[in-house]
């Protein structure tokens, strides 16, 4: 250490420059291999972390539970207007068929047949020819067209009306959709008429 | 050194004593790491004097003054040295005297090897002929031509001051040397026996007990030695100096004046001289006043930051900080301590990024799992909307098709025996005025076509039953001809509601 001291306190400016060039020349050649790569590897860390935590505030799962919150509260509402619906739904189709006549069925069928020809048995009403058609038309509406009916007889024109009526007035949903009477030569009425009978289904 | 604010020791280089000073007072106390002074002895120095041109430059005078002392003060080449000057101005001339001291390194060394041993360095070594001056400077002595007599066992000099000024030093008889004449006239004695016998007996005749006479006479012819030396000197730096008289003398041993001194420097030619031992400070002391006077010149000489008289052949050790090759190693440490610091710095970075990462991977880890579950949760939910919404739309059709359903329900329900009401509200009409009909054709419950017949006096009929059917509500009541046969007249009426 004492020769260092002395060889500096003899040392020329030009060597003393050149000691401390020397000096920081060899800091800054290490300090060039070892900086370089680990600001490299710092700033890929920075941009890696920067990375996951906004990834991570897009996975916030905060914002998953408010979502499947909002979707939950969506249902709920959802469901209680389809239950309000559906109640409405329900109390239209209880008031429906409080109604007995918009049911149609087979028996319904056959007593309104039946029906029609004791009458037209009551009402002298001859040569009585009805014929039906089942009619399968899908349709969403609850009131379907079940059958058309064609009914024709002869008979007295104020029977006729009367049978008109009578058919008019039948616990069956039923209308009339064509009517013809013509005077025959007998003084008797030909009628002829065209029935669209319908059922309620719901 | 710069200036001080504490305390400076002072050792003792014979008995290595220590006394210390703060400017105020002495005391016996001596801290450590206070600065350390002491004086070399006079035997030590080897003294040279000549003359210069004033004009000489200070580098110059250092040259010269070393060449001087090899070549006419005879130091030896193979010794070491410590050479130091004094500059003395002269009153008559232009050239100035210079006093050079040269000091043998080895000789002094060994001097004061114990003071080195036990403190490692001296930081101000004095030339004693100059501690004086501090009694000048400090005012204790007003400025006189005084003469300072400095007698110890193996160390005496004489100094001369001239008006608070240092002019002339000398040699003289050391008690050790006294003690061999003393002894070689058959009076064994000691120094320190010796020192006793000039302190309580010295020079006052009466003292001596009978018998005792050649020991007087031997003291008496020691101290007419030396002060026929200083009136030899006296005579000398009268004509440099002009240093005409003394004014006063001060003697002294380490124990203090010599007793019968004052008659006998009377006596001796000195005449209305002032007689005094070295005890000049306020604080009295029993022995060693020299080394008083030396600290408290040691004391103002660093005070002053003056070291041209400081004899610095053991200096203190400058510390690291202040030494080249530690400016230089402290600067580098420094920069490389920066470097390590950044380095370090980015490392740490490089760490806690690393970590960073490594949580927040963990972390999204979870979250991606807790958010796959939840995505499948809503997922699920999604699908159950769907269904809902599906089954709402069916709903909304199914009340859509319930509406229009009862809408047509209600025209059924509501048109019960419409058609029949039609038939038989227009036939009243026709029995009303009498018409017949042949043909009836009701179409949709709404449209009705009837083929009337009227007897021709019954013409008119036909209008007022086509009248009556628009009084009864009948909104399309046309009839597009009425044909007259010869017998009857028959007409087609079509009536809507």
């Amino acid at each position: 250490m004492n020769k260092l001291e002395n060889f500096l306190k003899i040392a020329d400016t030009k060597q003393k420059t050149m000691i401390i060039l020397s000096f920081l020349l060899i800091l800054g050649l290490v300090l060039n291999e070892i900086v370089p790569p680990l600001l490299l590897k710092k700033e890929r860390l920075d941009a890696d972390t920067r990375s996951l935590e906004l990834k991570i505030a897009k996975n916030s799962i905060k914002k998953f539970n408010l979502k499947l919150k909002q979707i939950q509260k969506e249902i709920l509402t959802k469901r209680e207007v389809l239950e309000k619906k559906q109640e409405d739904i329900n109390y239209i189709a209880s008031k429906v068929y409080e109604i007995k006549y918009v049911l149609f069925d087979d028996l319904k069928w056959t007593e309104f047949l039946n029906d029609i020809l004791k009458y037209s048995l009551e009402r002298n009403i001859k040569n009585l020819v009805i014929k039906n058609k089942s009619v399968n038309k899908a349709t969403e509406l609850f009131l379907k067209h079940k059958k058309n009916v064609q009914v024709s007889g002869v008979g007295r024109y104020r029977d006729i009306l009367l049978f008109l009526q009578y058919i008019e007035n039948l616990d069956v949903l039923v209308a009339i959709n064509k009517i013809d009477l013509e005077q025959s030569n007998d003084k008797k009425v030909l009628f002829d008429l065209e029935l669209n009978v319908y059922g309620v289904e719901l | 050194m710069g200036s001080i604010s504490q305390q400076i020791n002072f050792i003792n280089p014979s008995d290595l004593s220590c006394i210390s000073f703060d400017g105020k007072e002495f005391t016996s106390e001596c801290k450590k790491r206070s600065f350390i002074g002491s004086r070399l002895k006079y035997s030590d120095l080897i003294l040279h004097s000549f003359k210069l041109p004033s004009n000489t430059n200070s580098e110059e005078l250092a040259s010269i003054v070393e060449i001087k002392m090899y070549e006419e003060a005879g130091l030896d080449l193979e010794k070491k040295y410590h050479i130091s000057y004094i500059k003395k101005e002269l009153d008559f001339e232009e050239n100035f005297l210079i006093e050079a001291v040269a000091v043998e390194i080895n000789r002094a060394s060994k001097h004061l090897k114990n003071i080195v041993h036990k403190t490692k360095y001296i930081d101000f070594l004095a030339l004693p002929f100059l501690s004086f001056s501090t009694l000048y400077k400090n005012k204790i002595l007003l400025p006189k031509n005084d003469i300072f007599i400095y007698i110890d066992e193996d160390d005496s000099f004489i100094t001369l001051y001239k008006d608070g000024k240092y002019i002339s030093s000398k040699s003289t008889t050391t008690i050790e040397e006294m003690v061999k004449n003393l002894n070689s006239i058959g009076y064994e004695t000691t120094s320190n026996n010796l020192l006793k016998i000039l302190t309580e007996k010295g020079l006052d005749i009466s003292l001596y007990e009978r018998g005792s006479g050649a020991v007087y006479n031997q003291i008496e012819s020691e101290f007419v030695k030396i002060f026929t030396k200083i009136n030899d000197i006296i005579l000398y730096n009268r004509s440099i100096f002009g240093f005409e008289n003394a004014q006063r003398i001060f003697l002294c041993t380490k124990y203090g004046k010599i007793n019968g001194l004052d008659g006998f420097i009377q006596n001796f030619g000195f005449e209305n001289v002032e007689v005094s031992d070295f005890n000049f400070f306020a604080q009295k002391f029993e022995k060693n006043f020299l080394d008083y006077v030396t600290l408290s010149y040691i004391y103002d000489e660093i005070l002053c930051d003056n070291q041209s008289h400081n004899i610095d052949i053991f200096p203190r050790e400058k510390p690291f900080y202040r030494k080249t090759v530690g400016k230089y190693i402290i600067s580098a440490s420094i920069i490389l301590l920066l470097a390590i610091a950044f380095v370090s710095s980015l490392y740490y970075e490089i760490d806690r990024l690393s970590q960073k990462k490594k949580d927040l991977e963990v972390k999204l880890e979870k979250i991606e799992k807790v958010a796959k579950k939840i995505k499948q949760k809503i997922l699920v939910l999604k699908k159950d909307i769907e269904t809902l919404n599906k089954k709402e739309q069916e709903i909304d059709i199914k009340l859509k098709n319930i509406n229009q359903s009862l809408n047509s329900l209600e025209s059924i329900i509501i048109r019960k025996n419409y058609s029949s009401d039609f038939i038989l509200k227009v036939n009243a009409l026709l029995k009303k005025y009498n018409l017949a009909t042949t043909k009836v054709t009701l179409s949709g419950g709404d449209s009705m076509i009837i083929d009337i017949v009227a007897e021709p006096y019954k013409r008119d009929n036909i209008a007022k039953f086509m009248e009556s059917l628009l009084k009864e509500g009948f909104v399309g009541v046309k009839t597009d001809e009425i044909i007259s046969d010869e017998q009857i007249y028959t007409s087609t009426i079509e009536i809507k509601k």
